[in-house]
C-alpha cells in the first residue's frame, strides 16, 4: 500500500503547475519532495488527499484511484491520511484540545472518553500536554505546527502528508519535528510524504528526497544521492546556488 | 454551556412564535377565546363591506363581521357577523350596512326599524324563511356616498328634463290657445246674448228657426264647456307657474349641491342649508305631484320620473341627514 | 488598449458573472446534499442560531425602535388636519409590517451577519482551515455553510418579529407620548388595514432575506483568495451583493405575492 502519482497535471488558469508529476512513495517511506517555492509542492499533496483534482493523470492512494472514488469514500480514505499544514490551519474559534478531537468525532463508533484519551495522546506525543484548553492564537509558531501535527496524527494515519512542517521553526523546534516524523515511521509504521525547502531536514529524515522543478520530478534519490547529484539544477537548489540554473535559460 | 444555548435559541423563536400568533390574532381583531354570539344579517347588497369591520349598536361596538355566504337563491347575501355580547333586545330590529366615515370603513349597525323608516330592509319572503340558530336580521345597505352625489346629479338632470317638458307644455302655443279658447267663450255668451235678445225680438218671426238655433247654441255650448274645462284645470291648480319656477329653481340648487358635494369646496355648509331649502321645496312639491293632480302630475307619471325621483329623495334624505350629523366628515373629504 | 477593450470588458464582466452564478448554484446544489449529513451540521446549528439569530436581536430592536418612532412622527406630520390623527396607527403598523420591519432588519443583518460569515469563512479560506476540514474527513459545505444558511433561514423570521413588535411599539409609544394620541386610537388605526396575511408575507420575505444573506455570505466566504485583502474583498461584495439582492427580492415577493 502506497502513494502513487502517474503523471499528473495542473493548471491554475494559465499557469502550469504540476506538468507530469509521476512519484511513489513506498510503505513505510519518507519521501521528501523538495524544490523551489512556487513550485507546485502543495498543489501535490492537495491533489493526494483529493482536495484539487488533476487536470491529466492519476493518483493512488492506499491501492484506490483517489479522484475515481464517491464522496463517502473519498471521506473514508482522507481519514487513513493526516495532512499537516504550512501554517498548521487549526480552528481558531476551538481550543487545542477540540481541534485535534475534530478529526477523531468522524471516526465511527469512537466515545468520548476514548476521543479524550486520544486526544491527550497525541498532544503528549508533541509535547503539549499542558496546552490543550488553550486557543490557536495564544500559541506560538512552533506549537501550532506541533497542535497541526497533533490533529494529524492523533487519527493514527497510515500516511501523513507534511507541508512545510519545519518552515519558520527555530532550530530547536526543527530538530524536535523532525524526530517527530521518524518516530511516527518508526513506531506506528506510518507513510510520509514531506514537502518542503528546508534541504538539510530533508537529508535528516528522508528515505528518499525527490526534486521538483517546474512541474516534474527531476530526480529522485536518497539523501546521498541527491547530495552527488550530477545535475545543476539539483545542486543549485540543495546548495543554494542560483548562479548554477543561469547556464540552462 | 450547549444546553442554555439552545434554550437561550427556543425561548427566542417561541417568543417569536407568540408574538406572530398572538399580534396576528389580536390586530385581525379576533376574540381569543372570549365567548362569541351570532347574527346574519341579510342584505341585497354588503357595498364595501368586508370581513372584520364593525358591528355596532347606539355608536358602541360589539362585534365584527365574520364571514359572508350568498344566499343560495343569489338573491341576496347573508352577512354572518360574531357579537361580544348577547344580542341586544330590539323592537322590530334591523340592520343598516353603511360606511362609518369616508375612508372605507364600513360597519353593520343595529337599529330598530322605525328608526330609517324609509329603508327598503331585504327580507325573506315567508315561505324563504328558515328557523336558523343564529337570528336573522333583514338589513339595508346604504349606497355609497359617490353613488349618492352620481344620484343627486341624476335627480338634477331628470328635474331638468321635467322641466324642459313643462315649459314647452306652456308654450306660448299652449297660453294662445287658452286665450282663443277665453276668446271663444265670450265670443260665444256674446253670440248667444245677441241671440236671446235677438230671439226675444223676433221670436216670432224665427220660431221657425229655433231647431236651427237650438242646434247653434248645444254647438257653441260644448265648445265653451271644452274650453273651460281646460282653463278651470290650469287655474284650478292655481300654482302652475310657482310649480314650474320651483322645479327649475331646485333642479339648479340640486346640480350646484352635486357639484359641491363630488367636487369638493369649503362651501359646503351654504350648501348643507341650501340643500335644506331646496328638500322642503321638493318635498312639497313632490306631495302634490305625487296626489297627481294637474298637468304636472301627468307629465310626471307618464314619463316615469315620479318613481324615480321618490327613489332619490330617500337616498337625499340619507345624505342631507349624514351631512347634518357630520359635517367635518365632508369638509375633509374636500381638502383631499 | 483598442476600440473593443469596452467590448471586451463587457465580455469579462458577463463571463465573471455567469461563472459567479455557476460557483453559486454548485455550492448550493453541494449544500442541498450535504442536507443529509445532519452529524456534520446538526451541532453547528444551535451556535450559529445563536450567532445569526439570538445576538442579532438587540441591533434589530434598535433600528426597529428608532424606525417607528420616526414613521410615527412622519405620519403626524403629514396627517395634521387633513386626516384623523389614528391613521399614524395604520400607517406605523402597515409599512414595519410589510416592508420596513424586514427590510431594514435584513439590510443591517447583511451588514451584521452577511459580513460575518464572510470574514469567517473567507479566514478559514485563505488561512487553509477549510482544507483542514476536508482533510479531517468533514464536507466544508455541510459543517460550514448548512448551518449558517439553515440559521438564517429560521431566525431571520424570527428576528423580523421581535423587530416589528418594536416597531409598532416605539410608533405606540411615540403616539401616546408626543402626538396626544390614546391607545384606543393608536391601536383603531392598526387594526384598520391589518391583514394577517401581512405578517405571512413579512416573514416569507424575512426567510428568503436570510437564506440570501447567509447564502451569499457563505460563498464569498467560500470563493474568497489572496490573504487578508481578499478577505476584506469578499466581506464587502457579500454586503453589497446581499443588499442589493434584498431590495431585488422585496420587489419580487411584491410583486409575485401582493398582486392579486
Amino acid at each position: 500500500m502506497s502513494i502513487e502519482l502517474k503523471g499528473v497535471h495542473k493548471a491554475f488558469g494559465a499557469s502550469k503547475v504540476l506538468q507530469g508529476f509521476t512519484l511513489d512513495v513506498q510503505e513505510g517511506e519518507i519521501v521528501t519532495v523538495i524544490g523551489p517555492s512556487g513550485s507546485g509542492k502543495s498543489t501535490t499533496l492537495k491533489t493526494i488527499i483529493g482536495l484539487l483534482e488533476p487536470d491529466e493523470g492519476e493518483v493512488w492512494v492506499d491501492g484506490e484511484n483517489v479522484h475515481q472514488l464517491g464522496l463517502d469514500a473519498l471521506y473514508a480514505l482522507r481519514r487513513k491520511v493526516g495532512y499537516v499544514f504550512q501554517f498548521a490551519a487549526l480552528f481558531d474559534s476551538m481550543t487545542v484540545r477540540e481541534n485535534v478531537a475534530m478529526g477523531l468525532r468522524r471516526m465511527p463508533g469512537l466515545s468520548e472518553a476514548e476521543i479524550q484519551e486520544r486526544v491527550e495522546d497525541a498532544l503528549s506525543r508533541v509535547d503539549l500536554e499542558g496546552s490543550g484548553a488553550r486557543f490557536p492564537a495564544q500559541l506560538s509558531g512552533g506549537m501550532k505546527k506541533r497542535a497541526g501535527l497533533a490533529r494529524a496524527i492523533a487519527l493514527n494515519p497510515r500516511y501523513l502528508l507534511y507541508d512545510e512542517p519545519t518552515t519558520g521553526l527555530d532550530p530547536l523546534t526543527v530538530t524536535m519535528v523532525d524526530r517527530l516524523i521518524l518516530r511516527m515511521r518508526d513506531e506506528l509504521q506510518v507513510t510520509s510524504l514531506v514537502i518542503t525547502h528546508d534541504i538539510e531536514s530533508a537529508y535528516r529524515i528522508s528515505d528518499r528526497i525527490a526534486m521538483l522543478f517546474e512541474g516534474q520530478v527531476l530526480e529522485v534519490g536518497t539523501p546521498e544521492e541527491i547530495r552527488s547529484s550530477e545535475s545543476s539544477r539539483v545542486r543549485a537548489f540543495v546548495e543554494g546556488k542560483p548562479e548554477l540554473l543561469e547556464d540552462h535559460q | 454551556m450547549k444546553r442554555s444555548r439552545e434554550v437561550l435559541v427556543g425561548t427566542v423563536m417561541l417568543i417569536g412564535m407568540i408574538v406572530v400568533v398572538i399580534g396576528s390574532l389580536w390586530l385581525a381583531g379576533s376574540g381569543l377565546g372570549r365567548p362569541s354570539y351570532p347574527l346574519e344579517v341579510l342584505v341585497a347588497d354588503v357595498g364595501q363591506l368586508r370581513e372584520g369591520n364593525q358591528v355596532k349598536f347606539r355608536g358602541v361596538p360589539i362585534g365584527r363581521v365574520d364571514r359572508f355566504m350568498v344566499e343560495p337563491s343569489g338573491n341576496g347575501i347573508r352577512i354572518h357577523v360574531l357579537l361580544d355580547q348577547e344580542v341586544p333586545d330590539i323592537s322590530d330590529a334591523a340592520a343598516v350596512v353603511a360606511p362609518e366615515s369616508l375612508f372605507g370603513e364600513w360597519q353593520v349597525e343595529l337599529v330598530s326599524r322605525d328608526r330609517f323608516p324609509r329603508f327598503e330592509y331585504y327580507t325573506l319572503s315567508p315561505g324563504q324563511a328558515s328557523q336558523d340558530e343564529p337570528p336573522l336580521l333583514p338589513g339595508f345597505t346604504l349606497p355609497d356616498i359617490t353613488r349618492l352625489t352620481a344620484a343627486a346629479n341624476e335627480i338634477s338632470q331628470n328635474l331638468a328634463v321635467l322641466t324642459d317638458r313643462v315649459d314647452r307644455a306652456f308654450n306660448d302655443e299652449t297660453a294662445e290657445n287658452v286665450r282663443r279658447a277665453i276668446d271663444n267663450v265670450q265670443d260665444v255668451s256674446e253670440n248667444l246674448r245677441t241671440l236671446v235678445s235677438s230671439t226675444r225680438e223676433t221670436f216670432d218671426d224665427l220660431r221657425g228657426d229655433v231647431s236651427q238655433a237650438t242646434e247653434d247654441i248645444g254647438a257653441a255650448a260644448s265648445v265653451a264647456r271644452a274650453a273651460l274645462e281646460r282653463t278651470n284645470d290650469l287655474l284650478e291648480t292655481g300654482q302652475v307657474d310657482s310649480i314650474v319656477t320651483n322645479v327649475a329653481e331646485a333642479s339648479k340648487d340640486l346640480a350646484v349641491i352635486a357639484r359641491a358635494v363630488g367636487s369638493s369646496s369649503g362651501e359646503m355648509q351654504s350648501a348643507i342649508m341650501r340643500m335644506d331649502s331646496t328638500f322642503t321645496r321638493i318635498d312639497r312639491m313632490t306631495a302634490r305631484i305625487e296626489s297627481g293632480e294637474g298637468v304636472l302630475g301627468q307629465l310626471l307619471s307618464q314619463g316615469e320620473l315620479l318613481g324615480q325621483a321618490s327613489s332619490v329623495l330617500v337616498q337625499l334624505d340619507l345624505l342631507l341627514a349624514d351631512l347634518r350629523a357630520n359635517p367635518g366628515r365632508y369638509v375633509r373629504l374636500s381638502i383631499f | 488598449m483598442s476600440i473593443l477593450s469596452p467590448v471586451a470588458w463587457v465580455g469579462r464582466t458577463g463571463i465573471r458573472i455567469v461563472g459567479s452564478v455557476g460557483q453559486a448554484g454548485f455550492l448550493a446544489a453541494g449544500a442541498v446534499r450535504a442536507l443529509r449529513n445532519v452529524t456534520i451540521w446538526g451541532p453547528n446549528l444551535v451556535p450559529q442560531m445563536v450567532a445569526v439569530g439570538v445576538a442579532s436581536i438587540p441591533i434589530a430592536l434598535f433600528i426597529a425602535a428608532f424606525t417607528g418612532i420616526v414613521l410615527a412622527l412622519q405620519a403626524s406630520y403629514t396627517f395634521t388636519g387633513t386626516v384623523p390623527l389614528y391613521f399614524v396607527g395604520a400607517l406605523v403598523g402597515k409599512t414595519i409590517i410589510l416592508e420596513l420591519g424586514p427590510v431594514l432588519t435584513g439590510l443591517a443583518l447583511s451588514g451584521r451577519v452577511g459580513a460575518n460569515i464572510a470574514a469567517e469563512i473567507g479566514t478559514m479560506r485563505v488561512t487553509e482551515q477549510i482544507d483542514a476540514l476536508e482533510s479531517l474527513a468533514y464536507d466544508p459545505v455541510a459543517y460550514l455553510v448548512v448551518p449558517r444558511v439553515l440559521a438564517g433561514l429560521v431566525m431571520f423570521p424570527v428576528v423580523v418579529v421581535f423587530a416589528m413588535a418594536m416597531g409598532i411599539g416605539s410608533g405606540w409609544l411615540t403616539s401616546l407620548g408626543l402626538l396626544d394620541m390614546s391607545t384606543p386610537q393608536f391601536v383603531r388605526g392598526l387594526r384598520l388595514f391589518f391583514e394577517t396575511f401581512d405578517v405571512q408575507f413579512a416573514l416569507i420575505k424575512a426567510a428568503s432575506f436570510g437564506l440570501i444573506v447567509t447564502g451569499l455570505g457563505c460563498f464569498y466566504g467560500f470563493t474568497c483568495t489572496g490573504g487578508a485583502a481578499g478577505v476584506g474583498r469578499s466581506t464587502t461584495r457579500s454586503v453589497v451583493v446581499a443588499s442589493m439582492m434584498i431590495l431585488v427580492l422585496d420587489a419580487f415577493w411584491a410583486a409575485t405575492l401582493l398582486r392579486s
